[in-house]
Formats: structure tokens, sequence, C-alpha cells
């Protein structure tokens, strides 16, 4: 019995921070294209100059 | 039909039947109804439990089967709302539309103390096995440690359904004393100058980003760990129909009204199975040990991992938002505030300890989730 909960234990820590790893990436990723300040860099880019 | 004597008149009332063990409860139920009313310790659950401890201990009355008839009313709420697995879900879609992950999106390394802070839930695990529980009563137990109470809940209904009382009153008794539990241990494990230190404002996060939250997060964790899906899904379209602010009144639906049906079955429900023959055992007494172990090991994963961040960060974090990795919402966010302000009356920590926070949520949810994967 202890192999095995030595087992689920070692994967589901493992799980939740692979998961949660995951997700920040995610929203660093959301960030850097949809953040207030990325939004005013691109509007930036965009303008045509005068 | 039974003769009619005196004898079989007697024979039915509640009073002939009484035991010492249904007193006992009695006094357990009334202690509940105290601490909820009089130390406002989670009165919307600890009420609704202690008055059906009440009720469900007098002899023979016909709430939860005692006759054998499985229609007795709270033996149907709890069949249909717990067993099946329709009120936390239920709970999470209304908690769902209460949450804000703007803090969290703001600064998306905050997610990893959420991660951290399921420390205490394999401790406990250990603990319990240790304790001679079984492998599934032991996961149920641990989930304490993760201070969610619907998850506790489901993930007991499912592992450990005779157990479901002990733990559900211990997982709900220690989210309300947070503030007790957590104060010495931050202190103990972080100096003065740690304590002090200064957090920058996060930054301002668009509405896109907040839409795109709970697709990405129900995508990962529902690829990942589908056995948490009924409360991970629950849990994230109540937080689009409140980001989407297009369904305003399922958001307020989903918040209020539903939030509250599903609190009191679920109150009822759990209190209902804590009768003095499933709850007066010494491996009640145990949980509640277990529990405490459970959370204190939850604030330490989350202290020392915002410790751990700070050796490779060149902006500093307060570790005292660390300890708001368990999952009680807003409470233990509130806590780090606290303590924060204590160090330095100009520090305030809320904000930023809020990520960490909703962080654990998520985090209690596929520690549940790969637990049901093993074990079901």
């Amino acid at each position: 019995m202890w192999s095995q909960a030595v087992l689920i234990a070692g994967i589901g820590f493992g799980v939740v921070f692979v998961v949660l790893a995951l997700l920040m990436i995610s929203m660093r990723v959301a960030g850097a294209v949809m953040s207030p300040r990325a939004s005013s860099k691109s509007a930036k880019k965009t303008e045509t100059p005068k | 039909m039974q003769e009619l004597t005196l004898d079989s008149y007697l024979g039915q009332l509640g009073i002939t039947n009484l035991t010492p063990g249904h007193v006992v409860m009695w006094a357990i139920g009334l202690t509940l109804i105290y601490l909820a009313i009089h130390k406002k310790y989670e009165p919307l659950l600890l009420l609704p439990i202690g008055f059906a401890v009440f009720v469900v201990n007098m002899p023979l009355t016909p709430l939860m089967g005692a006759g054998g008839d499985v229609r007795d009313l709270l033996n149907i709420f709890y069949h249909y709302g717990i067993e099946w697995d329709v009120i936390p879900p239920v709970i999470f879609l209304g908690l769902g539309a209460l949450t804000d992950f703007g803090p969290l999106i703001s600064n998306p390394k905050m997610i990893l103390l959420g991660a951290s802070a399921q420390l205490g839930v394999y401790i406990a695990f250990f603990g319990a096995l240790a304790l001679n529980f079984s492998l599934g009563e032991a996961a149920s137990i641990g989930i304490i440690g993760g201070a969610d109470g619907p998850t506790s809940v489901f993930l007991a209904s499912t592992l450990a359904p005779h157990l479901l009382g002990p733990i559900a009153v211990a997982a709900y008794s220690y989210m309300s004393l947070v503030p007790i539990i957590q104060p010495p241990i931050m202190r103990l494990l972080t100096t003065e100058s740690e304590r002090r230190i200064q957090m920058r404002q996060t930054r301002p996060v668009s509405r896109t980003e907040k839409i795109v939250f709970p697709l990405t997060t129900s995508f990962v964790i529902l690829l990942l760990v589908p056995q948490s899906a009924p409360l991970v899904s629950m849990f994230m379209v109540g937080n689009l129909f409140r980001e989407s602010r297009v369904v305003d009144r399922l958001t307020s639906a989903a918040q209020n009204e539903l939030l509250n049906l599903a609190t009191i079955f679920l109150g009822v429900s759990v209190g209902a199975t804590m009768t003095a023959e499933t709850f007066l055992q010494p491996r009640a007494l145990l949980i509640f040990v277990l529990g405490l172990v459970a959370f204190s090991f939850s604030t330490i994963g989350g202290l020392l991992f915002a410790k751990l961040m700070n050796l490779f960060l060149k902006e500093k974090i307060n570790p005292l938002i660390g300890s708001a990795g368990v999952s009680a919402v807003p409470m233990a966010a509130r806590v780090s505030e606290i303590v924060g302000v204590q160090a330095n009356p100009k520090n305030h920590l809320l904000m930023h300890a809020i990520g960490p926070n909703v962080a654990g949520v998520i985090g209690t949810l596929v520690a549940a989730g790969s637990f049901l994967a093993f074990l079901r």
C-alpha cells in the first residue's frame, strides 16, 4: 500500500505543479498579446506617421 | 397491523429510545450552532450543519432513513445532492461567478504558490495512512488541507462517504479558524525584514484576458485531469458568465439564489450524515487532528515556496502571500494583509495575496482530480 501511496502522492503533487505551471505560461502568453499595455504598443506601431 | 398496546406505543417514542450517544451529538450540534451564531465561524455552513446534527439525532425521526425508509427527507437531499455529486459543482458555479481572477492574471507566477500550498494535502494523506486509514479515506482526509469545503465534500462523498460528516465539519471549521492557525506559522517562518517587503502595484488586466482565462483553464485542466471536470467546468462557466458581462441575470442567479440554495442543501445534507453511530468514533477525532496537520503544512508549503522563489527573482515578493495559497478565499488573503500591516503599516498585501488565494482553489481541484484518477 505504501508504494502505491508514494506513487499517488508523487504523481498527484507533480501534476498539480505541471498543470498550474501550464496555466502560468498561458496567462503570460495571453498577457503578452491582450494586456492593455500590449494593445497600446500595437496601436502605436500601426499609427500612420504624419 | 401491529397490536396496539401501551408498550408498543411507548416503544415508538423518541425518549424511550434515547442513548447517551444521541445526547453527545445534540451537544455537538448545539456547539456548531453556537460557533456559527456567536463566533460567526462559517455560519452559512455550520448553522445548517449544526441544526441537522441536532434533529437527526432525535431517535426514530424519519429524516435520514433511521426506520429503513430511504425516502426520508434529508436522505433524499443527501442522495440526490451529495451522492449524485450535484451540490458541490453547483456551489462552484456560484463561486466562479463571484471570483475575480484579475490579481492572478496580472501576476501569473503567483499561481505556483497555489500549487505549493497543496503540500499539506499530501502530508496529511501519508499521516492518515500511518493511522490505518485506507487509501480512499486518506485522500479524502488529506484534501482538507486544500481548505476548500465543496472539494472536500465532493471527494469524500466518492471515496469515503462514511467519513463525510467529520471531514466536512473539519474542513469548514478549520477554514473559519484560518486567522488563528496561520499567523503564528507565518511569523515563525519569516523574518521581520521579509515581512516588510513591499510589492509593486499589479498591472491592469484587459477584459479579453479575463474572458480567455476560464477557457484556457478549462482546456488545460480537463485535458490533463479530466476527473476534476464536474467542479472545474462549473467553476469556469460561472466565471465566464461574470467576465463576459452579457449574461448579468445568469451571473446574478449563480452568485445569489443558486449558491444560497446549494449552501442550504449542502449544510443540512452533511449534518444529516452525522449520526451518533457514524460520528462518535475515535477516527472522527483523528480526522480533526489530521485536518489541522494538513492546514498547517499547506501554510508552510506556501510560505517556504515564496521564500524559494525569492532566491531567483530580481523583484522580491513578500513571503507572507505564500500562506494565502491555501484556498480559504478571501480569509487567507486577509490574514496575509493583516500580518503584513503589523510588520509595516504601509504594506498592503491584500491584492497580491488574492492571486495565490484563487490559485489555491484551482490547485486543490487538480489535487482532488488526481486522487480520483487513481482511486475511483
